[in-house]
């Protein structure tokens, strides 16, 4: 093949850093032009950093609060001061430290359910877009069976088998995601349904690619931006979901808390004691509130439409 | 060893030996309304290093031609005949070993650079990416090569422009980047649908230019699809003209030009603007429309349109027939009396 070499072309490498296209301007390349748009999102960019506070907050735990979070501390039902932030409860237990024990378990599986149930629903919309025919019928019809499926009512009755023993967490991840996944398959559907009628997609077939080529380097790379955006509003879901299920007491089972075990508890007392019901409430809607408005922007940031100034 | 040509004409390349052998190919697609009759036996051969053309309107069957040759027509078309590249039948062959020959032995150049290249990856990557379809090399290795292959087809600053998108390319840079693309694998038959249909004038003889350098460089033979008599009569060796399906008229360019023996052919050159025209002619357009290919005119499909149709048009349909010396083929009962007329060469 080395007699391929072309005479050189004479044209001059341009300088780095003065990357001109043929009208003149910058060139940019999808992923810079993606993160540009989102950090322009002000509403977006407000929220992630927000949200990062709150994660790391929550990640970190014990050691920003120096208390344990089974640590007994003589001031019983104290409402929020400087010395318990988020007050603490009628045993005495620093209500901050167990706020962010509770959104650590909670975004833990959260993330869970949204890798799961993420690529999970990618894969069958993936199968039933691209091969269509009667494994789409059967793959969508199943989709559409989940989706009938009053999904609270089943997710209490699995969710029952695992009631109250410690360290369930990861069956109730499973559990949730097991009806999550059912949205994102339709939306990956509809993509590869009219992706892989483009050009491109015969292109690569005339070179000799194999669908699984075509599926993974041509069809799920051009639906990344649904799937992203998906993923993320999926994780502020899942959050809520297992507050649901916490709430009604099917949820993570002590010694694990979540922050659904905490707006429970404090349910009881949200009168007499109301941080104990408020400020994890509040914990919990900030940090959803936060992943919504980032998914907002991920998909403004990502959405081709406006983006192609020419195409 | 190639098998039998179905036609033993004088060969336009310089090699003897056939690559590809196209015989009695049929093409229908089942739709509600019945089927439709896309290709009805069109046989061809390609000989090494031959540019073929094969000129027809829309609608004639010559992308599907190509289309079935490469084994990428959906399912809902019924392909029979017969198709052998170097003497093995690939016709009818299971997708998987269909694979080995899709761009290492048939590569195929789309109509539209616009939407013939994925928009997320860059071009260099992509190129990369058809030559790792087919060779175990490192990516690294496949981006050094996808450069080269980029300088080879004149895009200015190869290495940067590898690592642009394509919407930073225009128009004709991508046709440039897509024929790069094909000549990746070193294919022995490069199919070139429409190469220039999409492109601005001015880049069309640039376009195939670089497709003329490509090939020489892979040493592949083309087959040309295109509408346009011109783009053929430069480039091509031999020709095939298309109507409603069928092969009207085959042969060497030269012979088909000068001495067309079909009328469609005939009423093809006639429709061209001449440069060379003395005073104001006004061109001469074949009436009418090209036939349903549902329900084709019985007899020869072009007898509702001929200028010379006589009553056993309508009845029997014109077998492809040599007529003339040098292999060329009609398929009209009277190729013999067009022999007279002649046509200045366009």
């Amino acid at each position: 093949m080395a007699d391929l070499a072309p005479a050189p072309v004479g044209v001059p490498e341009l300088p780095v850093g003065d990357q001109l296209d043929e009208f003149g301007a910058e060139a940019e390349s999808q992923s810079r032009r993606i993160v540009r748009r989102f950090v322009h999102h002000r509403l977006a960019m407000a929220s992630l950093v927000v949200l990062l506070v709150l994660m790391t907050a929550s990640f970190l735990g014990e050691t920003i609060t120096s208390y344990r979070y089974d640590e007994l501390t003589p001031d019983t039902n104290q409402p929020p001061s400087s010395k318990h932030w988020f007050g603490t409860d009628f045993i005495g237990h620093d209500m901050f430290t167990l706020v962010l024990r509770g959104a650590r378990r909670s975004i833990l599986v959260a993330l869970i359910v949204a890798a799961l149930a993420t690529s999970f629903g990618a894969t069958v919309g993936a199968l039933a877009g691209y091969y269509r025919g009667l494994l789409d019928t059967v793959l969508m019809r199943v989709t559409d069976l989940f989706l009938t499926i009053p999904s609270l009512a089943v997710l209490l009755v699995l969710a029952s088998r695992y009631r109250g023993q410690s360290g369930n967490w990861m069956a109730i991840a499973l559990v949730i995601a097991a009806f999550a996944w059912m949205p994102l398959a339709r939306v990956v559907r509809g993509m590869f349904l009219s992706l892989r009628e483009r050009e491109f997609v015969e292109a690569a077939r005339a070179l000799g690619a194999s669908d699984s080529r075509i599926i993974l380097r041509h069809l799920l790379p051009n639906s990344l931006a649904p799937i992203i955006v998906n993923a993320t509003l999926l994780v502020a879901a899942a959050i809520l979901i297992e507050t649901a299920l916490s709430f009604l007491g099917f949820g993570i089972a002590p010694p694990d808390t979540s922050l659904g075990r905490l707006v429970a508890e404090g349910s009881n007392a949200s009168y007499t004691r109301p941080w104990m019901f408020y400020l994890p409430g509040l914990w919990l809607m900030l940090i959803c509130l936060c992943i919504n408005f980032v998914g907002d922007g991920l998909r403004d940031a990502i959405d081709p439409r406006d983006a192609r100034v020419r195409a | 060893m190639s098998g039998e040509a179905p036609g033993p004409g004088p060969s336009g390349g310089a090699s003897a030996e056939p690559v590809l052998v196209v015989e009695d190919l049929t093409v229908d697609f089942a739709t509600p309304d019945g089927p439709v009759h896309a290709v009805r036996g069109v046989s061809f051969t390609v000989d090494a290093e031959a540019v073929v053309g094969i000129v027809g309107e829309s609608g004639s069957g010559k992308s599907v031609t190509m289309m079935a040759v490469m084994g990428l027509l959906p399912r809902t078309a019924t392909v029979k005949g017969s198709v052998r590249f170097r003497g093995e039948e690939i016709l009818g062959l299971p997708d998987k070993q269909l694979r080995r020959y899709r761009g290492r032995k048939l590569a195929m150049i789309f109509q539209d650079p616009l939407t013939s290249l994925n928009p997320v990856f860059t071009v260099g990557a992509q190129i990369a990416e058809a030559i790792r379809v087919h060779n175990d090399v490192k990516r690294s290795a496949a981006m050094e090569r996808a450069v080269e292959l980029l300088d080879l087809v004149g895009i200015p600053n190869a290495a940067k422009r590898a690592r642009q998108y394509p919407h930073e390319f225009s128009g004709g840079m991508r046709q440039r980047a897509m024929i790069a693309m094909s000549i990746a694998n070193d294919p022995d038959v490069l199919i070139a649908d429409e190469p220039t249909t999409a492109l601005d004038v001015t880049i069309q003889a640039q376009i195939l230019d670089v497709l003329e350098r490509a090939q020489q460089a892979v040493s592949s033979a083309i087959v040309l699809i295109t509408h346009d008599l011109g783009v053929v009569a430069g480039v091509a060796d031999r020709v095939m003209v298309m109507y409603a399906g069928r092969a009207v008229e085959q042969g060497l360019v030269d012979d088909v030009f000068l001495r067309p023996r079909h009328p469609y052919t005939l009423g093809l050159l006639e429709s061209l603007p001449r440069l060379d025209a003395e005073g104001q002619e006004r061109l001469t357009p074949i009436v009418g429309a090209p036939p349903s290919l549902l329900h084709p005119p019985t007899g020869c499909p072009f007898h509702p349109r001929c200028r010379f149709v006589r009553e056993m048009c309508s009845e029997v349909i014109p077998e492809l027939r040599f007529v003339g010396g040098l292999g060329q083929r009609s398929a009209c009962h009277y190729a013999e009396e067009l022999e007279a007329l002649e046509v200045e060469p366009t």
